[in-house]
């Protein structure tokens, strides 16, 4: 579970009335994917910092599986892992097998236990054949991949992408979908996306929709679908609008 | 002015490896120019190629049937463009290059083609240019790259990180700017952009395609496996075959294909 109970934050260039978010509250489950969306500026990849202990807020508090995480507590690292739009900030090994086990060699686990860990999230990402690669050999999908195998090592109870699908090219859209859909199957680990791609939205079970530093609206896509009131907030995917378009000639028939 | 650009058998090295087919086609003013593909097929090459920048290509590039000489007539603009800003206010970015070229008139020129992409020169001619929004730093920095109005306008994936609204300004302010110049953009997130695009280059594994927009989309409803669309999109098209004119990515334009009360403005541009 993640909490955050009227949370600020505001960055220290900003004037002291800016806020990059204002007495934000709401609570989320771990059995779901969750989406932030929101215009850029909205405060959607600060609520995701202040997740997974990047940021402290300013007032208020986030606690994330029991964890205040303003405590200094380094074991909120292991139960949340971020990944960044752009795969390649955050790939530090030479081969897919060293980048994989930089975070295991951290924990200092014994060698077993590592070599399990790696084989068990490769063969469920399907990921094996890379292994003995250099990095560089990798597609901007696959390396993403290799990006969340090496944060799923870690065994988090979250995960946050932040736009992960803004750097892909189509078909490695797909692939990542595909991979998502597994973890989401799984059920192992809470999922939240930062998103601006209308095709991500697809995937949310939840949505927390972000405007200014505020929250706006919370629940499930089909409630949010026919919420004319936030369109002016953010531009809904076409998706949504032509279901609206086909349910009002529904139910002008019926 | 240019009307139309055209590629002969190019042919793209890079490091002595050869990246691709040989590529042909034809861009022209009046409509933007797409230029799709998958990461790595050579798409950013071609477009530094066209530029002048990379030098490891055979074949020819013509101009109105005359050879082409890069110099002084192009603009490229990298992904991500406000990276480079290196001046302390906007007026000093956009008028840079009028500025190296000892041109008179820079300020008025500067002002007159900021107000084209969108922003208001009396609001932001001061304003540091980090103090901008993303989508204002956008659209100063590919004013500041085009300053020189070149008559070719290369983009490199000019959308990407805006948020939908910002999308959606940017692409109608580059539809714009494309009715006098040959605009080409490399994209592979052309969703805003298809409504505005005239001809597409395609580079695939197998083979290169240069097709009017409204072919490629259809190609790409037959063959799923040759360009992915939104999912939302093929399924719509999936509840009606589909006819020799293909409807826009709108939700509006695919709700009245369905009901057949589509009129010419809900189709892509056919040639």
């Amino acid at each position: 579970m993640i909490l955050f109970d009227r949370v600020s934050y505001r960055y220290k260039e900003n004037q002291e009335t800016s806020f990059a978010l204002e007495e934000v509250s709401f609570s989320l489950a771990q059995n779901q994917i969750i989406g932030f969306i929101g215009s850029n500026g909205c405060g959607k990849t600060t609520c995701a910092r202040l997740i997974a202990g990047l940021l402290k807020p300013v007032s208020g508090k986030v606690t994330v599986c029991g964890i205040d995480t303003a405590s200094e507590d380094a074991e909120i690292h292991r139960k949340v892992g971020i990944i960044f739009q752009n795969p390649d900030n955050q790939i530090v090994g030479t081969t897919v097998e060293e980048d994989i086990a930089f975070g295991l060699e951290n924990l200092a686990l014994p060698r077993d236990e590592m070599q399990r860990r790696i084989e068990s999230v490769c063969r469920e990402l399907r990921f094996e054949k890379f292994l003995k690669l250099p990095v560089s050999h990798l597609s901007g999908g696959q390396k993403q991949q290799l990006c969340i195998a090496s944060i799923l090592v870690m065994q988090p109870e979250w995960l946050i992408f932040d736009e992960p699908t803004s750097h892909l090219d189509p078909w490695a859209r797909r692939e990542f979908y595909q991979v998502i859909k597994h973890l989401i199957e799984s059920r192992k680990v809470g999922i939240i996306m930062i998103s601006q791609v209308p095709d991500d939205f697809d995937l949310f079970e939840e949505i927390h929709l972000f405007s200014k530093g505020r929250l706006l609206f919370t629940g499930k896509p089909e409630e949010l679908k026919y919420r004319e009131d936030l369109q002016p907030m953010f531009s809904f995917p076409e998706k949504w609008y032509l279901d609206r378009l086909q349910k009002e000639k529904n139910d002008q028939l019926s | 002015m240019i009307n139309c650009l055209e590629l002969r058998e190019i042919e793209l090295f890079y490091k002595n490896r050869r990246i691709g087919d040989k590529i042909s086609c034809r861009f022209e003013k009046g409509r933007v120019n797409l230029i799709v593909g998958r990461a790595g097929s050579g798409k950013s090459t071609l477009l530094r190629a066209i530029a002048g920048f990379h030098k490891e290509f055979s074949g020819k590039i013509f101009a109105d049937d005359m050879s082409f000489d890069s110099e002084g007539r192009i603009a490229l603009a990298f992904q991500n463009p406000e990276n480079l800003f290196f001046n302390p206010s906007v007026g000093d970015e956009v008028c840079y290059a009028l500025i190296q070229k000892d041109d008179k008139e820079f300020r008025q020129k500067g002002i007159a083609w900021l107000e084209k992409w969108g922003i208001e020169a009396s609001a932001f001619w001061k304003k540091h240019p980090f103090e901008l929004s993303g989508g204002e730093k956008r659209k100063v920095a590919l004013s500041a790259c085009t300053v020189l109005l070149p008559e070719v306008i290369l983009l490199d994936e000019p959308l990407a990180g805006l948020d939908f609204q910002g999308r959606e300004k940017l692409a109608g302010i580059i539809s714009q700017i494309a009715r006098d110049h040959i605009v080409i953009i490399v994209t592979h997130d052309p969703e805003n952009l298809i409504d505005l695009t005239g001809r597409v280059l395609f580079i695939g594994d197998q083979a290169v395609e240069f097709k009017c927009v409204n072919e490629f989309i259809a190609k790409s409803l037959q063959e799923p496996d040759f360009y992915p669309l939104p999912d939302w999109y093929v399924q719509a098209m999936e509840q009606k075959p589909i006819k020799k004119h293909i409807p826009r990515l709108r939700a509006e334009s695919v709700f009245k294909y369905l009901q057949g009360t589509a009129e010419d403005a809900d189709y892509l541009f056919a040639g």
